[in-house]
């Protein structure tokens, strides 16, 4: 069981079309001939999750994380290749979901019916997700009423009691205060011990190098290397600093591979 | 084509109670933040009603309708359908549209969000309903067997309004002008469908051409099952036109959901 794959993408592509105007995306649906310029978001992606895994995703703005974790949530689809997933798939989302004229705890009905609870489950979660929010009072009144930080720590509670057998986490931890961001990392080694398969997109290297069994380093839509963390967080950071510090020229031309930045920062 | 209807209705099928839950929540969301809350959904038709049976019975002078009954209740058992039908017309055009916040973060099967916005404005419509009948009983009329034909016509326009809904809503996601047209369209059919004056008077050959938007079809419907105790099969040519437009937009409007669906996301 403990080695089963879950998670296997064969060459996913991922092309967005950019049309400069409405009046291009008629043509682009309509016109059998018509070709607007693409934007190549992902390019030839292998990988495979086994069951168990705790797999981290680093990479620069852009470089297709969130798109590679929503083909593998089911929400968008690749342009080309293949896809397999084994399991009820749950993309975590603080702020999705939730209805500014409801109160906290109707959002929690309304959030736990959007993600396919029932309502007998919503029912029996309720108390949890109430005392994880930990807002208070402020559960009775409605959403708009809410700070930003007391918003997405409702939402955060409430995707966090899913149960799903694989879980995307989409740059979704760093949403309260230190206090919170610790409940969730709490809450996600209770995840792991559960033996649920992770997918942990984040910016935060710290997060990422005592939680994953293994990290990808995306760029420019593709595997740069699979590693564990140790192997792989550090040159990234190099790779990250470098980058800061180039010109525009420099950057279109650079194609980094795993390799060179080991050599240079481990 | 055959697959595409096919995974339409499992879909809605195996979510059916959640987008019976769904369609709730978005009636109730739609008044929440007003003090008077769901009594708008009363208030709001009220108001219409008077404005037009002022216009028209008082104003106007519209010929009086067949039968006994007061134009008032005549143009009410007509309006309180196309209230609903109206606002299902715009509001499943714009339902995959204005929902993309959610679709873009969660998975939900794309093709129940259409069916649970024309869910939604059948809700309401059960309520007005309710409403109307006690009110013509009220006023001292009684109804008969044939007013169980309703349940038949209120069917009638679901079917024809899911079918329409998925046509609609993968149209506005990829030509969004579509909304505004349908506008127009909607104010256009208001005054087309039998709903505020009387058509009696017209000649017989304007009659019949009325008679093929599907929408005469429901309202006559409502009035002849409520009012007039005629029973639907006299109408059954009619019938038999609804039912083939009805079925044709349903396969057409799951062909092009489902031509389209892998690209909403991107689009929204």
């Amino acid at each position: 069981m403990a080695s089963e794959t879950v998670i296997k993408c064969e060459n996913i592509c991922k092309k967005y079309p950019m049309y400069s105007s409405d009046m291009q995306r008629l043509k682009g649906l309509f016109l059998p001939g018509f070709h607007p310029k693409e934007f190549t978001a992902l390019k030839n992606i292998n990988l495979t999750l086994k069951q168990s895994e705790i797999i981290g995703m680093i990479g620069l703005n852009g470089s297709g994380k969130s798109t590679l974790a929503s083909i593998i949530a089911g929400i968008t689809y690749a342009s080309s290749g293949n896809l397999n997933v084994v399991g009820e798939v749950s993309m975590l989302s603080a702020n999705a979901g939730m209805e500014y004229h409801l109160t906290g705890i109707e959002n929690i009905k309304y959030k736990g019916l959007l993600l396919g609870l029932s309502q007998d489950t919503i029912e029996e979660i309720m108390d949890d997700i109430i005392e994880f929010a930990d807002i208070g009072e402020h559960i009775y009144q409605p959403l708009r009423t809410y700070s930003s930080g007391m918003r997405s720590r409702l939402g955060f509670a409430i995707s966090v009691h899913m149960d799903p057998d694989i879980l995307i986490i989409d740059e979704a931890l760093s949403v309260g205060d230190n206090s919170f961001t610790d409940k969730c990392l709490n809450k996600m080694n209770e995840f792991k011990e559960k033996g649920k398969t992770i997918l942990f997109v984040s910016h935060s290297v710290n997060q990422m190098d005592g939680f994953c069994d293994k990290v990808i380093w995306l760029n420019k839509g593709q595997i740069v290397g699979i590693e564990e963390p140790k192997k792989i967080l550090m040159p990234y950071c190099g790779f990250a600093r470098e980058f800061n510090a180039m010109t525009h020229a420099e950057r279109e031309q650079l194609k980094p591979t795993l390799k060179e930045y080991q050599e240079k920062y481990l | 084509m055959l697959n595409d209807i096919k995974t339409v209705l499992l879909e809605n099928y195996n979510n059916r109670s959640r987008i019976f839950r769904l369609a709730n929540y978005e009636l109730r969301s739609q008044n929440n933040g007003t003090t008077l809350g769901f009594l708008w959904n009363f208030l709001n038709p009220a108001l219409q009603i008077f404005v037009y049976w002022f216009v028209f019975a008082i104003g106007l002078k519209v010929a009086s309708p067949q039968g006994k009954y007061p134009y008032l209740i005549w143009m009410i058992v007509g309006i309180i359908p196309w209230f609903y039908i109206s606002t299902a017309l715009t509001s499943t055009a714009s339902s995959i549209y204005a929902y993309s916040g959610v679709l873009k973060r969660m998975y939900i099967p794309l093709s129940i969000v259409p069916v649970k916005s024309v869910l939604s404005s059948l809700i309401g419509h059960f309520w007005s309903m309710l409403v109307v009948l006690g009110l013509i009983y009220a006023a001292g009329y009684n109804f008969s067997f044939y007013i169980f034909q309703t349940l038949y016509f209120t069917f009638c326009s679901v079917i024809f309004l899911i079918g329409y809904a998925l046509l609609a809503s993968a149209i506005t996601v990829i030509f969004r002008d579509f909304l505004k047209i349908m506008n127009s369209i909607v104010r256009l059919l208001f005054y087309i469908t039998p709903i505020v004056w009387v058509q009696d008077s017209l000649p017989a050959h304007l009659k019949t051409i009325l008679k093929l938007n599907p929408f005469a079809y429901i309202i006559d419907g409502y009035r002849n099952s409520i009012l007039y105790n005629i029973s639907l099969l006299e109408s059954w040519k009619q019938g038999i036109y609804f039912w083939i437009v009805t079925i044709l937009l349903f396969v057409w409007g799951c062909h092009i959901h489902m031509k389209f669906r892998k690209q909403f996301i991107d689009i929204i």
